[in-house]
Protein backbone atom coordinates (compact mmCIF):
# COMPACT_ATOMS: atom_id res chain seq x y z
CA UNK A 1 0.00 0.00 0.00
CA UNK A 2 1.14 3.49 -0.87
CA UNK A 3 0.15 6.85 0.25
CA UNK A 4 -1.01 7.70 -3.27
CA UNK A 5 -3.47 4.33 -3.16
CA UNK A 6 -5.13 5.04 0.19
CA UNK A 7 -7.32 2.62 1.60
CA UNK A 8 -9.68 4.97 3.55
CA UNK A 9 -11.23 7.48 1.88
CA UNK A 10 -12.14 8.85 5.50
CA UNK A 11 -8.72 9.20 6.80
CA UNK A 12 -7.42 11.08 3.41
CA UNK A 13 -9.96 13.58 4.50
CA UNK A 14 -9.33 13.78 7.75
CA UNK A 15 -5.27 14.49 6.86
CA UNK A 16 -6.44 17.54 4.66
CA UNK A 17 -5.05 15.43 1.60
CA UNK A 18 -8.54 16.63 -0.49
CA UNK A 19 -8.43 20.43 0.98
CA UNK A 20 -4.56 19.87 -0.72
CA UNK A 21 -5.30 19.04 -3.78
CA UNK A 22 -8.76 20.62 -4.53
CA UNK A 23 -6.87 23.93 -3.08
CA UNK A 24 -3.43 23.61 -5.60
CA UNK A 25 -5.41 22.87 -8.60
CA UNK A 26 -6.24 26.08 -9.71
CA UNK A 27 -2.93 27.33 -9.37
CA UNK A 28 -1.12 24.68 -11.54
CA UNK A 29 -0.97 24.25 -15.16
CA UNK A 30 -3.24 26.90 -16.92
CA UNK A 31 -4.67 26.77 -20.38
CA UNK A 32 -1.79 28.25 -23.06
CA UNK A 33 0.82 25.66 -21.07
CA UNK A 34 2.16 22.45 -22.12
CA UNK A 35 0.44 20.05 -21.00
CA UNK A 36 2.60 17.11 -18.87
CA UNK A 37 3.62 14.01 -20.47
CA UNK A 38 3.98 10.59 -19.72
CA UNK A 39 3.39 6.96 -20.16
CA UNK A 40 -0.33 4.94 -20.18
CA UNK A 41 -0.91 1.69 -20.60
CA UNK A 42 -3.42 1.00 -23.00
CA UNK A 43 -5.90 -2.29 -21.36
CA UNK A 44 -4.18 -4.65 -24.25
CA UNK A 45 -0.74 -4.05 -21.99
CA UNK A 46 0.20 -1.81 -24.83
CA UNK A 47 2.40 1.08 -23.53
CA UNK A 48 1.48 5.24 -24.94
CA UNK A 49 2.80 8.40 -24.50
CA UNK A 50 0.71 11.00 -23.93
CA UNK A 51 3.03 12.70 -26.83
CA UNK A 52 1.69 10.07 -29.24
CA UNK A 53 -1.79 10.61 -28.56
CA UNK A 54 -1.58 14.54 -29.32
CA UNK A 55 1.36 14.82 -32.17
CA UNK A 56 -1.29 14.96 -35.04
CA UNK A 57 -5.02 15.70 -33.05
CA UNK A 58 -6.23 16.73 -29.74
CA UNK A 59 -7.04 14.85 -26.81
CA UNK A 60 -10.15 14.71 -24.14
CA UNK A 61 -8.14 13.33 -21.12
CA UNK A 62 -10.76 12.49 -18.32
CA UNK A 63 -9.80 10.94 -15.49
CA UNK A 64 -11.72 8.32 -13.07
CA UNK A 65 -12.05 5.24 -10.93
CA UNK A 66 -15.37 3.44 -10.17
CA UNK A 67 -16.34 6.23 -8.40
CA UNK B 1 -7.05 7.87 -17.98
CA UNK B 2 -8.10 5.22 -14.97
CA UNK B 3 -6.51 6.37 -11.53
CA UNK B 4 -6.59 5.73 -8.57
CA UNK B 5 -10.30 4.03 -6.85
CA UNK B 6 -11.31 7.14 -5.13
CA UNK B 7 -13.22 5.39 -2.77
CA UNK B 8 -11.76 2.00 -1.95
CA UNK B 9 -14.33 -0.53 -0.16
CA UNK B 10 -14.94 -4.75 0.20
CA UNK B 11 -15.44 -5.56 -3.01
CA UNK B 12 -13.30 -3.05 -4.71
CA UNK B 13 -10.04 -2.41 -2.16
CA UNK B 14 -6.91 0.04 -2.85
CA UNK B 15 -5.01 -1.31 -5.82
CA UNK B 16 -2.19 -3.42 -4.21
CA UNK B 17 0.11 -3.74 -7.61
CA UNK B 18 0.22 -2.32 -10.83
CA UNK B 19 -1.54 -6.06 -12.07
CA UNK B 20 -4.88 -4.85 -10.02
CA UNK B 21 -4.86 -1.72 -11.48
CA UNK B 22 -4.71 -2.84 -14.82
CA UNK B 23 -7.59 -5.43 -13.82
CA UNK B 24 -10.00 -2.63 -12.52
CA UNK B 25 -9.38 -0.99 -15.31
CA UNK B 26 -10.99 -3.70 -17.48
CA UNK B 27 -14.03 -4.77 -15.22
CA UNK B 28 -14.75 -0.70 -14.96
CA UNK B 29 -14.85 -0.79 -18.87
CA UNK B 30 -17.01 -4.15 -19.31
CA UNK B 31 -18.99 -3.31 -16.07
CA UNK B 32 -20.02 0.17 -17.23
CA UNK B 33 -19.97 -0.59 -20.60
CA UNK B 34 -17.41 2.35 -21.68
CA UNK B 35 -16.35 2.62 -25.26
CA UNK B 36 -14.03 4.88 -24.85
CA UNK B 37 -10.11 4.21 -24.99
CA UNK B 38 -9.21 3.42 -21.53
CA UNK B 39 -5.46 4.11 -20.73
CA UNK B 40 -3.84 3.02 -16.80
CA UNK B 41 -1.77 5.34 -15.48
CA UNK B 42 1.34 3.98 -13.25
CA UNK B 43 0.82 2.01 -9.92
CA UNK B 44 2.37 5.48 -8.10
CA UNK B 45 -0.20 7.76 -10.19
CA UNK B 46 2.94 9.82 -12.04
CA UNK B 47 0.89 11.02 -14.61
CA UNK B 48 -2.46 11.46 -12.39
CA UNK B 49 -0.60 13.39 -9.74
CA UNK B 50 1.02 15.61 -12.61
CA UNK B 51 -2.21 16.92 -13.27
CA UNK B 52 -3.51 17.79 -9.91
CA UNK B 53 -4.32 14.71 -8.85
CA UNK B 54 -8.52 14.99 -8.55
CA UNK B 55 -10.64 12.49 -9.00
CA UNK B 56 -12.25 13.34 -12.04
CA UNK B 57 -10.58 16.17 -13.54
CA UNK B 58 -11.46 17.01 -17.67
CA UNK B 59 -8.43 17.94 -19.44
CA UNK B 60 -8.59 19.34 -23.84
CA UNK B 61 -5.38 19.47 -24.90
CA UNK B 62 -4.38 20.60 -28.54
CA UNK B 63 -2.46 19.35 -30.88
CA UNK B 64 1.08 18.95 -29.45
CA UNK B 65 0.08 19.41 -26.17
CA UNK B 66 -1.31 22.75 -25.57
CA UNK B 67 -3.81 23.22 -22.64
CA UNK B 68 -6.84 24.54 -24.03
CA UNK B 69 -9.24 23.28 -20.85
CA UNK B 70 -8.59 21.89 -17.32
CA UNK B 71 -11.87 21.15 -15.16
CA UNK B 72 -11.54 20.30 -11.69
CA UNK B 73 -14.50 18.01 -12.22
CA UNK B 74 -15.88 16.43 -15.56
CA UNK B 75 -19.18 18.17 -17.20
CA UNK B 76 -19.85 15.81 -20.94
CA UNK B 77 -22.00 19.27 -21.27
CA UNK B 78 -19.40 21.87 -20.80
CA UNK B 79 -16.63 19.57 -23.07
CA UNK B 80 -19.17 19.65 -25.43
CA UNK B 81 -19.80 23.45 -25.35
CA UNK B 82 -16.15 23.80 -25.12
CA UNK B 83 -15.37 21.37 -28.28
CA UNK B 84 -18.19 23.01 -30.73
CA UNK B 85 -16.56 26.31 -30.44
CA UNK B 86 -12.92 25.40 -30.45
CA UNK B 87 -13.94 23.55 -33.80
CA UNK B 88 -15.54 26.94 -34.95
CA UNK B 89 -13.24 28.87 -34.33
CA UNK B 90 -9.75 27.93 -35.54
CA UNK B 91 -6.84 29.31 -34.59
CA UNK B 92 -5.18 31.43 -36.71
CA UNK B 93 -4.54 35.11 -37.57
CA UNK B 94 -7.94 35.86 -37.60
CA UNK B 95 -8.74 34.51 -34.15
CA UNK B 96 -6.42 35.09 -31.24
CA UNK B 97 -7.00 32.81 -27.95
CA UNK B 98 -8.13 34.92 -25.02
CA UNK B 99 -7.72 32.90 -21.45
CA UNK B 100 -11.21 32.66 -19.24
CA UNK B 101 -11.58 31.60 -15.94
CA UNK B 102 -15.09 30.83 -14.29
CA UNK B 103 -16.59 28.82 -11.32
CA UNK B 104 -19.31 25.99 -12.16
CA UNK B 105 -21.74 24.23 -9.76
CA UNK B 106 -22.53 20.57 -9.71
CA UNK B 107 -24.43 17.91 -7.88
CA UNK B 108 -22.67 16.10 -5.33
CA UNK B 109 -24.79 13.48 -4.89
CA UNK B 110 -25.44 11.92 -8.21
CA UNK B 111 -27.30 8.69 -8.58
CA UNK B 112 -24.37 7.20 -10.55
CA UNK B 113 -21.88 8.11 -7.44
CA UNK B 114 -24.32 6.30 -4.80
CA UNK B 115 -24.22 3.04 -6.98
CA UNK B 116 -20.63 3.36 -7.70
CA UNK B 117 -20.04 3.99 -4.07
CA UNK B 118 -22.67 0.89 -3.24
CA UNK B 119 -21.06 -1.05 -6.09
CA UNK B 120 -17.41 -0.59 -4.00
CA UNK B 121 -19.19 -2.11 -0.58
CA UNK B 122 -20.71 -0.40 2.68
CA UNK B 123 -17.08 0.62 4.04
CA UNK B 124 -16.60 2.82 0.71
CA UNK B 125 -20.43 4.08 1.95
CA UNK B 126 -19.75 4.63 5.78
CA UNK B 127 -16.43 6.28 4.73
CA UNK B 128 -17.83 8.60 2.59
CA UNK B 129 -20.82 9.81 4.92
CA UNK B 130 -18.23 10.37 7.78
CA UNK B 131 -16.25 12.73 4.95
CA UNK B 132 -19.46 14.45 4.71
CA UNK B 133 -19.19 14.90 8.49
CA UNK B 134 -15.90 16.20 8.00
CA UNK B 135 -16.77 18.57 5.28
CA UNK B 136 -19.48 19.67 7.84
CA UNK B 137 -17.18 20.33 10.32
CA UNK B 138 -15.02 21.96 7.90
CA UNK B 139 -18.12 24.26 6.64
CA UNK B 140 -18.79 24.93 10.73
CA UNK B 141 -15.35 25.98 11.46
CA UNK B 142 -14.67 28.38 8.32
CA UNK B 143 -17.92 30.14 9.39
CA UNK B 144 -17.29 30.97 12.66
CA UNK B 145 -13.53 32.09 11.34
CA UNK B 146 -15.59 35.00 9.49
CA UNK B 147 -17.74 36.20 12.14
Amino acid sequence: MSAYNYENFDAYVEAGEDEREFGAFPNALHAGERAPNGELTQLDGERVRLSDLWRGRGVVLEFGSFT
Amino acid sequence: MYTREAHPGENLPAHATFEDKLAAAARLRDELGISRPILVDDFEGTVHLAYGGLPNMSWVLGRGGLILYKAMWTSAARIGDFLERVQAQPLDLRHAPFHTEQLEVRRRDGQAFTRGLERNGPRAVAEFARAEELWSQRARTARSRRS
